[in-house]
């Protein structure tokens, strides 16, 4: 079996189609879009032809898609655009490092926070948006999909408070796009960030919708580009590759691609319950992203797992911290009050458009036993011995 | 990330297992991660016959167990707790220095459980 690749909340391949469209930009096609001659003409135009796009994927009109360098130039953008010292920002517990971080700089800046925490399944509850507000928030940011768990947010009610309250709103929509229909317009949210690498399209290219009316400064300033929204010579391959890409999406979403994908990913669940004792998958029972699977395995670590099916050649990720190198526990998991040996024992399986039914049953047969060999190294699991036989008979694979 | 020696370890544990009839036994945890090593030992004449390791843990965690057994199995007590972290991760190839106290871990467990044994042994006379 060749390498499977299980870890697309991190990144996603290129899809050939996209790559091709991107081809003729690097050569023939190449231009400056900002040029008045026919060649950045003719990149203007194609420009113009990814935002539509864009449009079509994300709801919005043509003239709110501002193309950066991903989402955390997006995420930046909208936190450090929108808001001034002395200003109140709601957000959550689990927002990408991308939100947190800029959070922090916004408070060392005398903006005043307030994080909110979730619940055992990683949802916000809208009504603690609602009792967070104070006179002067300025803006919430609620992130539409967690990239460790999958679990999607209410945003269509924190949407409604936060018009009723006449608050800005952002949501971080990387893990979500592509995988979920999006409309800005449904969400009613102000601005929201996209990464091309998460939908099969390029690397260092992204979207942040900006709707008409939002009084938001740029954060790169140079050029007019973006309609003086964000400087810079547009990233013209970048771009026609995430307006293929997006072309792609939408296609995929209205033909049941999300669907199948959830059915391959529940299945996958449910066999490894069924061969696995003390299991928990986090977010199971809340809405979810239909590719993500996170779950911990009692009594082992979650680093050990990961490099293990590393050696079986399947890509895996966990927040574990030994993987990270950071010595504390995967912050989303905490944030949903799991002790933390659970939350080092965790593991994120997220399958991509490319991601076959063999491919799954693969992996499964790896887990089991490479499970059941960490388990019988562990001082910690303790079997029945019915179990003992079963975890003997799974670690000879 | 890893040396060979590391993922030799890692792959095929020497010396994993409960040990029957162990006589200085301990269980140690890195209270920040969360990593957790026990470690059996059968001491007698000041010699430790046979050691035995369990571990939960990063990778670097068992291997550098896996790796201790072998250093101390036959060795006398004394030599055993002249072993220093730096001589496990040397005879491993080197570990990322983030994942050191992997090493540390099983020097404790080591202390540990022969300072069980003395204390017994002390209680015993």
């Amino acid at each position: 079996m060749p390498s499977v690749y299980l870890d697309n909340n991190a990144s996603t391949q290129l899809l050939p189609e996209v790559f091709e469209a991107m081809r003729p930009y690097f050569f023939e096609k190449f231009g400056n879009a900002s040029s008045l001659y026919e060649r950045g003409q003719r990149a203007s135009a194609a420009v113009e032809e990814a935002r539509k796009s864009l449009a079509v994927l994300l709801g919005g009109d043509p003239s709110e898609i501002v193309f950066n360098s991903g989402g955390t130039e997006g995420d930046n953008q909208a936190l450090f655009g929108l808001v001034s010292p002395g200003d109140h920002v709601i957000t959550t517990a689990i927002e990408h490092s991308a939100i947190h971080n800029a959070c922090k700089r916004l408070e060392s800046n005398g903006t005043t926070v307030t994080y909110l925490s979730v619940d055992g399944h990683g949802q916000v509850n809208p009504e603690d948006v609602r009792a967070a507000l104070r006179r002067n928030t300025k803006l919430i940011s609620v992130m539409m999909a967690n990239n460790e768990t999958g679990v999607v947010q209410p945003l269509e009610e924190i949407g409604r408070i936060a018009a009723e309250a006449d608050v800005w709103f952002h949501t971080d929509a990387v893990q979500a796009v592509g995988k979920l229909p999006i409309d800005v317009a449904r969400i009613q949210c102000d601005l929201l960030s996209i990464s091309g690498h998460k939908f099969n399209a390029p690397q260092g290219i992204g979207v942040l919708y900006v709707r008409r009316g939002t009084p938001m400064q740029p954060l790169i300033v140079g050029g007019p580009q973006e309609h003086n929204k964000r400087g810079g010579t547009e990233n013209l391959p970048g771009i026609v590759g995430l307006g293929k890409a997006a072309t792609l999406a939408s296609h995929w979403l209205t033909e049941g691609g999300a669907e199948r994908m959830g059915e391959m990913r529940d299945r996958f669940e449910r066999v490894v319950g069924e061969q696995l004792e003390c299991i928990h998958i986090h977010g199971l029972g809340a809405p979810r992203i239909p590719n993500t699977s996170d779950i911990s395995f009692d009594g082992i670590s979650g680093a050990s797992l990961m490099v293990a099916l590393d050696e079986k050649d399947v890509s895996v990720s966990t927040g574990s911290a030994c993987a990270s190198g950071d010595s504390h526990p995967p912050y989303v998991m905490m944030a949903m009050g799991m002790k933390r040996d659970r939350a080092q024992a965790a593991v994120r399986f997220s399958l991509g458009k490319q991601t076959t039914q063999e491919e799954m049953d693969y992996v499964q047969t790896c887990l089991f036993a490479e499970v059941a060999k960490l388990r019988e190294l562990s001082p910690v699991w303790n079997p029945s011995p019915q179990d003992k036989e079963k975890l003997l008979r799974l670690s000879k694979g | 990330m890893y040396s060979s020696l590391v993922m030799d370890h890692f792959k095929n544990t020497r010396n994993s297992g409960e040990l029957p009839g162990a006589n200085a036994v301990a269980r140690v945890e890195n209270p920040v991660c969360g990593d957790m090593l026990e470690l059996s030992l059968r001491v007698e004449d000041q010699t430790i016959l046979e050691a035995r390791f369990r571990a939960k843990g990063c990778v670097p965690t068992i291997a550098c167990a896996s790796r201790l057994t072998e250093m101390i199995q036959g060795a006398a007590l004394s030599d055993a707790l002249a072993v220093r972290r730096e001589a496990i991760i040397e005879s491993l190839g080197g570990i990322p220095e983030a994942s050191a106290h992997a090493a540390q871990l099983s020097i404790d467990a080591l202390h540990s459980s022969l300072s069980c044994f003395s204390a017994r042994a002390q209680e015993n006379k």
